[in-house]
């Protein structure tokens, strides 16, 4: 049996040899010639489901056999190049079957036939594309894209779904121009709704169509394309969540988006006293115009770039993070909308924010001073703040062609706050082993602040023909104004002595304007060289007036100028930026250089003082280097230099004079030359895909040449702080990270370590000093989750921070530990629970000598209600224990400071969510809005 | 009917694929396209992020791939660079761009070398069974004349073949084959892609043209079915994609 199998040439399976078999026999031969042709094939096909049951290759004399697996009816189809296929249905009943001979005609003899068909085919079609207007043929509601064509003049569907297009049968059906829609033209026609459709088209050839789906298409295809409309995408969907609690706390929301194709309108409003203060990022995508803008990378990846959230707004996860009570009414709408296939597109926001705001701390800074001796000032404050704000913003962008696109973007805001604010200060000497007073201070600031601005950013790109040559000019116009009106109190209490009283009215405003330009270009110079080269000018014109007038005893008016504290500044700003950089791209391999120089003039004018203009011009230098090795798709390792010298600012070389604070002062120092910085970055990353490990790493050292620093000197209790240029300055950090999974156990299991170090030459009272700020972090997190049925995570961690300063033996050492473990639960019955504790450590140092330790309990649980879930009902507790703290500790050379404030405490809540969406039958249902846990 | 149609259909394609000899041996260029914005859409409100790409890359994807023949034996693997630069690079990379399959038909047998992410598997196993089912339709692609013929993999993603019997050897892409002839283009409508030959040159292969790496895990196509089944289960809707583009 086996010898006939090495006969044949293809691959006929071989479990044949296993089951029972039937043999065809038979031979092919030319009809005209009278030879036999060798290598036709035989292929047969069973009748019932037109599968291929086996096939052969006819040998070098003609003939053939083949084995088939079943009795039954098949087609036998034999065919030779150039000649025409033989097609006979043969019934197999028998063990063998003998075929004999089988003719084969070359298609030269059909040629006539085929002139005729052709002019038939001629006859019946006119043009190349007959298209149909779906709405203009009147169908039932609900009805079939079949049912649309049924009633299409020229085009017949059988009951077998069989379509028919001026006689000739339908091969393709595309949606859209795709033609692999679906795996089945029937899944087409009888499962898309006939009100999806804008047009029919039937194209009989169609050369353009390669095109079109990428598919060339051969011959002669009847083809039909159905063009959806752009509107199928039409409906409405939003949120409802209103929330009320214990001590007074509330949180409403509302949002809606309403669409139709791509045309999007939708408005949002919160009230609420808790930490909500704005759209999340995830509902900013769905109600607003998002702030994200996604690029594709020179390499290929994706990237996205956030614009740093706006505060006022509740920043990029809609939460206030600052300091104190908030309470807040705000509201938003959102227009977009693109035409003429997407080359234009216009989006545009209007929001508006009411924000009060509550703030008590407690405030300790620490300065080291020499012979182990430090101040420490205390300083107890109450904030009130009340600040209304509006924004608009709006987006034009136009797709000229392919290669060329032009963006505008413009955007203008006002915003008006009063603030009041109260500080009582201590300031204490701590020498070893002991304290002395110095003094206290009453500060009293009230103001009344309104501000302005307008932007605008026209953005021209093209792309050329050559690969890699493209041109982009940007044009950025700022304008700011602000002005503020408000009355300073202030009272020292020195030990020994009288006190000092200042009490003034202030005036402040500033105005600026400034337009930049740039024009970068890129050049193939082969096809692994790029070079870029970029070219800009920005002028920055700006006014800053501060006047301080004393109370006049005798008229009770602030009316005498104070000169000291007062000034009218004007800025001229003329900045030139030129640069190059040559990149290489080699396989694996990205390697560039180059640099940028920039030269900044700047003019200072006190207007106050006749004399008093200056001028200052910096040479400025930022030499660059990356280098990038793609080790595989998930593996990476780049190293980065980056150069740049930082200029003083005005306030280091000639600070405006201002008493807000009078026991700190700054002096100005025209002698300032500019920092130098060489910084150096490297990151390794590593992802496994199939095991899910994954290594990351990556450091950086910052080297600071001339680096501007303060050097500080108390006389009578006044700091008065200079900066000058100090060398050997670094600040370095760095981390690493391990992720892994037992799966076993189906366990996520994280490790993390991350190191800062600071090396920072100052001055102290005349003495040079150098300042070492290190911290080490050590963490690690466990993760469990099953979709749709828990979520557990636990995250310890614990930070040491060393500081150090060698003008004193005192240094301030202290641990900090946090754990943080969360889970959640979803019980039968759509119920769930979750919860979250935060236990937080904080060690004392003899400074900072209060307790901050905090266990921080959050926990609610929830029942949904309805189809798709889209009522819930929420019970939530914030703080449960009641111990929760605003807190920062932070040390930045010889000075640590450490705040605490109010924030919002433990409070119960409940609130109703309600997401609804609405879409018209057949069309997509776009994502809803809020949560939904599906079942 | 149906048989009249297909002579008909036969005629009409006969002026351009006229060759009068089966071809035996030879080098062929598939031309992969991905139809990107398609797959993205079907992810529905994963792909948020994608509508703000869309416009900067190609609804398509090209990456071309050879295919070298001879009646006994063909090797599938990585061909020229798309030109144009094609940027977008989807699952990093695009997935099975790195692929090579040696395909042995007188014994039936298979081995590839698949690069999955960051693992390298070497697949052992017997050729691939496939009920194709033949249809009516008839083209011409690289001047051969190719029936329409359409299969299943994974019990219900569909493969549509377009082959042609004038080339003897019953290969195609990836581990595609067993149908009387070279599978010319290849459809997954699943995966909204498309193997389209653009070019098949009449050259006799070299011996060396067969060598297979030998780098990688060893595996059986059901191995490798288990091993990505458990890598992608907490992929969501990208799991079952995935899973196919492995099995190729």
């Amino acid at each position: 049996m086996k010898y006939l199998f090495c006969t044949l040439l293809l691959l006929c399976s071989l479990h044949y040899s296993y089951a029972q078999t039937y043999t065809v026999k038979g031979s092919v031969t030319d009809t005209m010639n009278s030879t036999k042709l060798q290598s036709a094939s035989v292929v047969f096909i069973r009748t019932t489901d037109s599968v291929i049951s086996t096939f052969t290759r006819t040998r070098r004399d003609g003939t053939f056999e083949a084995h088939l697996p079943a009795k039954g009816k098949y087609i036998m189809r034999i065919t030779f190049p150039s000649f025409v296929d033989y097609i006979e249905v043969v019934s197999i009943n028998k063990d063998v079957t003998v075929m004999g001979d089988m003719p084969m005609v070359s298609k030269e003899h059909l040629l006539k036939e085929y002139v005729l068909t052709q002019q038939i085919a001629a006859i019946k079609i006119k043009g190349d594309t007959t298209e149909y207007m779906a709405d203009s043929f009147k169908v039932k509601e609900n009805a079939t894209v079949e049912d649309l064509l049924k009633r299409l003049p020229g085009i017949q569907v059988d009951k077998n779904g069989q379509i028919t297009a001026q006689g000739e049968t339908v091969q393709k059906i595309l949606v859209d121009g795709e033609e692999f829609f679906s795996d089945d033209p029937k899944v087409v026609t009888q499962g898309l709704q006939a009100n999806a459709v804008q047009k029919v088209q039937v194209y009989d050839k169609k050369s353009d169509q390669t095109e079109f789906t990428g598919i060339d298409d051969g011959q002669k295809t009847k083809t039909i394309n159905l063009e959806l409309k752009e509107d199928k995408k039409k409906g409405y969907f939003g949120k409802l969540d209103a929330g009320g609690g214990t001590d007074g706390y509330y949180q409403e929301q509302g949002m809606l988006n309403a669409f139709k194709g791509k045309r999007q309108i939708s408005a949002f409003g919160i009230v609420s006293n808790t930490d909500k203060i704005g759209l999340g990022w995830q509902d900013k995508d769905k109600y607003s115009s998002g702030n994200g803008t996604t690029e594709i990378s020179d390499d290929g990846g994706i990237m996205t770039t956030w614009t740093g959230g706006d505060q006022d707004f509740g920043g990029w996860d809609g939460r206030y993070n600052g300091q104190g009570l908030p309470q807040t009414w705000t509201g938003g709408i959102h227009f977009a909308d693109k035409w003429n296939e997407d080359k234009d597109h216009v989006s545009g926001n209007y929001r508006y924010a009411l924000q009060n705001v509550q703030i008590d701390g407690d405030n300790i800074v620490e300065n080291l001073r020499p012979n182990d001796t430090s101040t420490v000032n205390r300083t107890t404050s109450h904030q009130f703040s009340k600040g209304d704000r509006h924004a608009i913003d709006a987006m034009y962008e136009w797709k000229i062609d392919s290669n060329t696109t032009l963006k505008l973007t413009a955007n203008g805001g006002l915003k008006h706050t009063n603030a009041s604010q109260l500080f009582n200060t201590i300031s204490i000497l701590q020498v070893p082993d002991a304290t002395d007073t110095l003094y206290t201070n009453t500060r009293n600031i009230v103001s009344d602040t309104r501000s302005g601005y307008i932007n605008a950013d026209l953005l021209l790109r093209k792309k050329f023909a050559k690969k890699g040559r493209t041109l982009s000019f940007d044009v950025k116009e700022n304008y700011k104004k602000s002005g503020s009106d408000g009355t300073f109190n202030s009272t020292i209490y020195p030990e020994l002595g009288s006190p000092i009283v200042t009490d003034q009215h202030k005036a402040d405003s500033s105005n600026s304007l400034a337009f930049s330009t740039k024009l970068t270009y890129t050049e193939p110079l082969s096809k692994v060289t790029f070079l870029e080269l970029n070219y800009g000018v920005t002028v920055n014109n700006s006014t800053s007036q501060n006047y301080s007038f004393d109370r006049d005893n005798t008229t009770n008016t602030y009316s005498k100028l104070d000169t000291t504290y007062s000034s009218n500044y004007k800025y001229n700003i003329l900045s030139n930026l030129g640069g190059a950089n040559l990149r290489f791209v080699y396989k694996k391999l990205n390697f560039s250089f180059g640099g940028d120089v920039s030269n900044a003039q700047y003019e200072q004018k006190n207007l106050f003082s006749t004399d008093s203009s200056r001028t200052y011009s910096y040479l400025n230098f930022f030499p660059k280097a990356t280098f990038k090795y793609k080790i595989s798709n998930q593996s990476s390792f780049s190293i980065n230099y980056n150069g740049s010298t930082q200029q003083p600012t005005i306030t280091q070389i000639q600070p405006l004079r201002q008493n807000t604070d009078p026991t700190n002062i700054t002096q100005g120092n025209t002698n300032l030359k500019q920092e130098f910085i060489n910084s150096i970055d490297v990151h390794y990353n590593d992802y496994k895909v199939l095991t899910n490990r994954y290594l990351w790493m990556g450091g950086n050292i910052s080297f600071i040449n001339n680096a501007i620093r303060t050097s500080q000197k108390t006389i009578l209790n006044v700091d008065t702080t200079k900066y000058v240029n100090v060398n050997g300055n670094y600040t370095s950090w760095g981390y690493a990270g391990y992720g892994f999974k037992l799966t076993k156990i189906d366990i996520e299991v994280g490790v993390h370590a991350n190191l800062n170090a600071d090396h920072i030459n100052n001055y102290v009272n005349g003495m040079a000093n150098t300042s070492n700020n290190d911290s080490y972090t050590f963490g690690f997190d466990l993760n469990r989750n099953k979709d749709k049925k828990y979520e557990f995570r636990f995250e310890p961690s614990v930070t040491y921070n060393n500081n150090t300063a060698t003008i004193s033996t005192f240094s301030t050492r202290y641990w900090t530990n946090d754990n943080e473990f969360s889970g959640s639960v979803q019980l039968p019955g759509k119920f769930e629970i979750s919860s979250t504790v935060d236990v937080i450590f904080r060690q004392k140092t003899i400074v900072f000598d209060n307790n901050t330790n905090v266990i921080k309990w959050n926990a609610y649980v929830s029942k949904k209600f309805l189809k798709n879930s889209q009522l819930e009902l929420r019970a939530s507790v914030f703080d449960i224990l009641n111990q929760n703290i605003g807190y920062s500790r932070n040390a930045q050379g010889t000075m640590i400071t450490q705040s605490d404030y109010n924030t919002i405490r433990r409070y119960g809540m409940i609130n109703v969510i309600w997401n609804f969406t609405h879409t018209p039958a057949g069309a997509a249902a776009p994502p809803a809005g809020g949560i939904i846990i599906h079942n | 009917m149906k048989k009249i149609f297909l002579v008909i259909a036969t005629i009409m394609c006969a002026h351009i694929g006229a060759r009068a000899q089966y071809t035996t041996t030879g080098k062929i260029e598939y031309e992969r396209k991905v139809n990107i914005y398609a797959q993205m859409e079907e992810m529905g409100d994963e792909n948020e992020w994608f509508e703000r790409i869309k416009s900067q890359i190609p609804k398509f994807q090209s990456t071309f791939f050879d295919m070298v023949f001879d009646t006994a034996r063909s090797i599938y693997k990585p061909g020229r660079e798309a030109p144009g630069g094609n940027t977008f690079k989807m699952f990093g990379g695009g997935p099975a761009t790195e692929n090579i399959v040696l395909t042995d038909f007188v014994a039936g047998k298979v081995k590839a070398q698949k690069t999955i992410y960051e693992q390298k598997f070497i697949v052992e196993d017997s050729a691939r069974k496939i009920d194709w089912v033949v249809k009516d339709e008839i083209r011409t692609i690289a001047d051969f004349k190719c029936h329409k013929a359409v299969g299943r993999i994974c019990d219900s993603v569909y493969v549509v073949a377009f082959y042609t019997e004038d080339i003897v050897a019953s290969g195609g892409p990836e581990m595609f084959g067993g149908l009387p002839g070279m599978i010319l283009e290849l459809a997954i409508p699943r995966l909204h892609t498309t193997w389209t030959a653009d070019k098949v040159e009449l050259i006799p292969p070299k011996e060396t043209d067969f060598t297979m790496p030998e780098k990688g895990k060893k595996v059986n196509e059901k191995e490798l079915y288990e091993t990505v089944k458990s890598s992608f289960k907490d992929w969501g809707k990208m799991a079952p994609r995935n899973i196919w583009w492995t099995v190729l």
